[in-house]
């Protein structure tokens, strides 16, 4: 996948939309509770957290779509990540 | 009252602040006067450790650029090249030469129309009172990439103290991750 830092949007390599990141709350990853293995949950909206690096481009776009709430969780540091 | 309960009113309270706009015109800053708001300026100062690279690369036979801003598609598009070389030596004259015509350069990669902007605050804000900037005018950094890429944080909260915004940055927090 890609993410571009300065819209910080998300994107397949094949450059579809997954979604564009705006959280006002800047939760830390490290503070949420963990729901399953790569899903947290966020108190704040009460949604579930992705976290994308375990993640393929496909399953994340089938998240998203199914669940707009869904909100993701991006490393610029992750492997399967390529910054625009 | 517990830690639970101390958390969740922290987090109801978050979720409710006056969320202060930026104007970064000077038609929305005189319309926002009007409307009773007291645009409060500041500089647009770039901070010079937000830096983003970039490269650009040419195709020698056809003339198109490719920008590249990340190391490891260098490397991969590296490997495929001399992949090809081994597996056939006729065939690589057909695959396109790119070659370098800018080299890592790194800049400031955002624009903005004034070298001023303005939050606008709304008359009846209390001294003390912590809101959410939704458009900070100040570079802090929010997220820092490990090929030395680093990008400027878009929002925070701050504390009114009566004449001026002070932005509560919290250095500690991990720039490297987004959650939205």
């Amino acid at each position: 996948m890609k993410f571009d830092p300065l819209t910080n949007t998300l994107y397949t390599d094949k450059g579809e939309l997954i979604k564009k990141l705006a959280c006002p709350f800047r939760m830390n990853w490290s503070e949420l509770q963990p729901i399953k293995v790569g899903v947290r949950n966020c108190n704040q909206c009460n949604h579930p957290i992705i976290e994308t690096a375990i993640f393929k481009d496909d399953e994340l776009l089938e998240m998203v779509r199914t669940n707009s709430n869904t909100c993701l969780k991006v490393d610029l540091n992750q492997n399967n990540l390529t910054i625009n | 009252m517990n830690l639970r309960g101390l958390i969740k009113g922290v987090k109801d309270a978050k979720s409710n602040l006056v969320v202060i706009k930026t104007a970064r015109d000077i038609e929305s800053m005189n319309k926002a006067c009007l409307e009773g708001f007291f645009p409060l300026v500041k500089p647009v100062e770039p901070l010079e450790m937000i830096k983003s690279k970039f490269s650009v690369r040419q195709n020698q036979n056809t003339g198109e650029v490719e920008m590249i801003t990340d190391f490891r598609s260098t490397l991969r598009s590296n490997r495929t090249v001399y992949l090809l070389d081994d597996l056939d030596e006729d065939s690589n004259s057909e695959q396109p030469k790119y070659e370098t015509v800018i080299d890592w350069t790194y800049y400031y990669p955002y624009q903005f129309n004034l070298p001023f902007a303005a939050y606008l605050i709304p008359k009846n804000l209390k001294k003390g009172q912590i809101v959410f900037v939704e458009d900070l005018i100040e570079d802090y950094i929010g997220l820092a990439w490990n090929q030395g890429d680093t990008y400027r944080l878009e929002s925070c909260e701050a504390i009114w103290t009566g004449t001026d915004l002070e932005i509560q940055y919290d250095p500690k927090k991990n720039i490297s991750e987004i959650i939205g």
